[in-house]
């Protein structure tokens, strides 16, 4: 789908932000650049500071310290004419029908007649509420309701678009259609930043990710260089028949009859578990993830 | 800028059209109020118990005396007798001056026994004409009194008939009346033979039993005042068409000062229930956008934080002014509440208006959560009626309640609706009420924004 939305060249700049509420310090001097055109996530367990940081990013809280740069200027209105928001929360009126909804929203930027009806219809098409546009939000499926959500956040035509935690609660055909929709928006060269706690989502979707927790970025870099970085070797996982007598001979580290190994290289490895004679049951290869990644920066799993 | 306030109004006043519950507070509820209040106050009285009116008696007969002293004694009715100043001296009641009072709002009525009125004969007063002024707008009154007039006349020959003395000096007068009647001597005989078996019954009857008699029963003075009452509809005919007087009711227009009906007191103090209901409705929704995050997309959207307020607000007078409208019209049209002065009254409600949509934007700093908000805006609001004349009609409001009320707007919104309804003010009488409402609804309005930024940001 073409959005129809035309691209510039365009990068945020989050420097050194610091959201303090009390005595809780939300977000602790984050900095990063959002590239034009890239995808760029925000991964990290509920409460690492993600939500606190993107409202800081589109104006919606004032920082206590540091400075969210566009393009070199300050936030300003039009530059907020150029950003889309699609909240944690399902913003949106459940007494008004889809359709009323993305008329509203998008009427508050300026669009009306037959554009606001156009962007309105391609929203739709996104979010695949074309044949429910009529109906009441209350009607909607959670899954419908964060289609919808994520359809207000782009109706009216933005370079910039900010997705928090936007497939919470969904099943996972509707989060399936929101990765669909999410990947149509970034190759017609959107920009977007997203925050998630799943590991899987910020591997499919993003080119670079943040790993935030406790209100700090802890790493920050493509995927693949995370994990090269932090996120050690494959993990072989084998079923022993029966314990050999002679384990030293085995790589790894022995747990009864089960076998770990942690490798660079595991065509190799496990050809060498193969001349060690050792009869195996069960064999599992684990690639190294972003979860791996968190757990060795942070010692907890992002689940924790 | 203000495109979108006026977009953000349309949205929540769409939304309030699709809650029930929201319209029931700002429509249904406040009209329930008028005719509750309305009711209980009299529905076309003027809010008290005893009607006063005025007899001028031009007959100056034993019987017109009577019948003065029979409405006199009625429990619904205070009959003005003025005196001469400082002193017990009674003054004549004229016509004129019975008509100035009514006028005036003093008096509810006045009634004009004619000269003649006690004629000749045993049945003086029966048939005669008695003439009532009243203002047109007492339509209720006027149905009221024209049955304590009734009732008043069949009590008068009531006591006749159950007194076999009185009767019998009423019969001898008769008896020597009928020499004089112009008829055939034979019917002279035959009449005065049927006056003396009739005196001569009265004179032996055991008076108990004949006061017990199913004609003279005791009910008869309640049969005869549902009579009476129902004769505000059939005019002057009572009990299959019989009559004792004819009533014939002169227009007389007030001139203002006082309230020409319960409900032009009833209906300015619903419509505060109408403000209170459209306020606290409002202040909810801010909190509610807040809680479902779509205050989030209207303060990421290109336009400044005020612009979401001024539309929250703009919704909220909206609403006020449009609910105060259709109350009017409801007002008018069903209850026959007037306008005296429709400039004054227009300028009331707009500054009603903006009252309360300064105070819906103060009540949203209340609280964080919805309950908060809704309970403690209907708590202050409800406070503001208590004292301000939402519940007790300023009208009759002890004197430490009407000091305790000017620290209320909903008494300032009361008085300046009041005003151009039946007090009869002038602008500049009610340039002070103006000035608070205003003031106290920029106030209020500068604080929730102070507030609201503050939280906010």
């Amino acid at each position: 789908m073409d959005s129809g939305i035309k691209r510039e060249g365009r990068s945020i700049v989050a420097e050194g932000l610091i959201k303090r509420f009390g005595d809780l310090i939300a977000v602790d001097g984050v900095s990063f650049e959002l590239r034009a055109g890239e995808t760029f996530g925000l991964l990290g367990p509920n409460g690492a500071g993600k939500t606190t940081t993107i409202h800081m990013l589109i104006g919606a809280l004032d920082p206590d310290g540091g400075r969210v740069v566009f393009d070199g200027q300050d936030m300003s209105l039009a530059i907020r004419r150029r950003i889309g928001v699609a909240p944690q929360s399902l913003a949106l009126y459940e007494n008004m029908s889809g359709q009323g909804n993305l008329r509203f929203f998008g009427s508050l930027y300026g669009l009306a007649g037959s554009r606001l009806s156009e962007r309105v219809d391609l929203a739709l098409e996104l979010a695949g509420l074309v044949d429910r546009r009529h109906d009441r939000v209350a009607t909607y499926s959670g899954g419908m309701k964060r289609r919808l959500n994520l359809a207000c956040a782009m109706v009216h035509g933005p370079d910039v678009i900010f997705l928090d935690e936007p497939t919470v609660g969904v099943d996972p055909q509707s989060r399936n259609h929101l990765f669909d929709a999410i990947e149509r928006l970034k190759d017609n060269g959107l920009t977007v930043l997203y925050t998630t706690h799943y590991m899987e989502e910020a591997q499919r979707l993003c080119d670079r990710v943040a790993i935030m927790d406790h209100g700090r970025i802890l790493s920050l870099d493509t995927v693949d260089a995370l994990i090269d970085a932090h996120g050690g070797g494959w993990v072989i996982r084998a079923e022993l028949a029966d314990i050999p007598p002679d384990t030293a001979s085995i790589p790894g580290t022995l747990d009864g009859t089960t076998l770990r190994i942690e490798t660079a290289d595991p065509s190799r490895t496990l050809g060498d578990l193969a001349a060690s004679g050792v009869h195996l049951t069960d064999l599992s290869l684990e690639r190294p993830d972003l979860e791996r990644v968190f757990l060795s920066l942070t010692g907890r799993t992002l689940r924790d | 800028m203000l495109a979108n306030a006026f977009r953000i109004a349309v949205k929540d006043l769409s939304l309030l059209w699709g809650d029930k519950m929201g319209l029931f507070f700002v429509l249904a509820f406040p009209l329930i109020m008028a005719l509750f209040f309305g009711s209980i106050f009299g529905g076309g009285g003027g809010g008290t118990t005893e009607m006063g009116i005025a007899v001028v008696d031009l007959d100056g007969s034993e019987a017109s005396h009577d019948f003065a002293r029979l409405l006199d004694e009625s429990n619904s009715l205070w009959v003005w007798s003025p005196t001469e100043p400082d002193t017990d001296v009674p003054v004549e009641v004229t016509e004129e001056l019975a008509r100035r009072k009514v006028r005036a709002g003093e008096l509810t009525a006045y009634i004009v026994l004619p000269e003649g009125y006690g004629g000749d004969g045993p049945f003086a007063g029966f048939g005669a004409e008695i003439r009532v002024g009243i203002d047109p707008s007492r339509q209720a009154e006027a149905g009221y009194l024209r049955g304590l007039l009734m009732e008043a006349s069949f009590r008068r020959f009531q006591d006749l008939f159950t007194n076999p003395d009185a009767m019998a000096e009423e019969i001898d007068k008769l008896i020597t009346d009928v020499d004089e009647w112009n008829v055939d001597p034979a019917q002279k005989t035959v009449f005065k033979g049927f006056f003396g078996a009739w005196k001569d019954f009265l004179q032996k009857v055991d008076p108990d039993v004949y006061g017990q008699s199913p004609g003279n029963a005791g009910a008869a003075d309640d049969q005869l005042l549902d009579a009476g009452t129902g004769a505000a509809e059939d005019e002057n005919a009572v009990r299959g068409g019989f009559s004792p007087v004819t009533i014939e009711i002169e227009e007389v227009i007030r001139e203002g000062s006082n309230p020409r009906s319960a409900f032009e007191i009833s209906f300015p103090q619903a419509m505060m229930w109408a403000v209170i209901g459209t306020c606290a409705t409002f202040a909810v929704t801010l909190v509610r956008e807040r809680k479902e995050g779509t205050l989030l997309r209207l303060r990421v959207a290109p336009h400044p934080a005020g612009v979401i307020l001024a539309g929250k607000a703009f919704a909220c007078f909206s609403t006020c002014v449009g609910s105060l409208a259709l109350l009017t019209v409801i007002g008018h049209l069903v209850f026959g509440m007037r306008i005296e002065s429709y400039g004054l009254y227009a300028l009331g409600i707009c500054c009603t208006g903006v009252c309360f949509a300064g105070i819906m934007m103060a009540i949203t700093t209340l609280g964080t959560t919805e309950e908060a908000v809704g309970g403690a805006g209907w708590g202050v609001l409800i406070i503001a009626a208590m004292l301000g004349g939402g519940m007790v009609p300023l009208l009759v409001m002890p004197q430490w309640m009407t000091s305790l009320s000017m620290l209320s707007p909903v008494r300032w919104a009361v008085f300046s609706l009041e005003g151009a309804v039946w007090r009869g003010l002038t602008f500049e009488q009610l340039l002070p009420a103006y000035a608070v409402l205003l003031g106290v609804g920029i106030v209020a309005f500068a604080l929730g924004v102070w507030v609201f930024r503050w939280r906010e940001g």
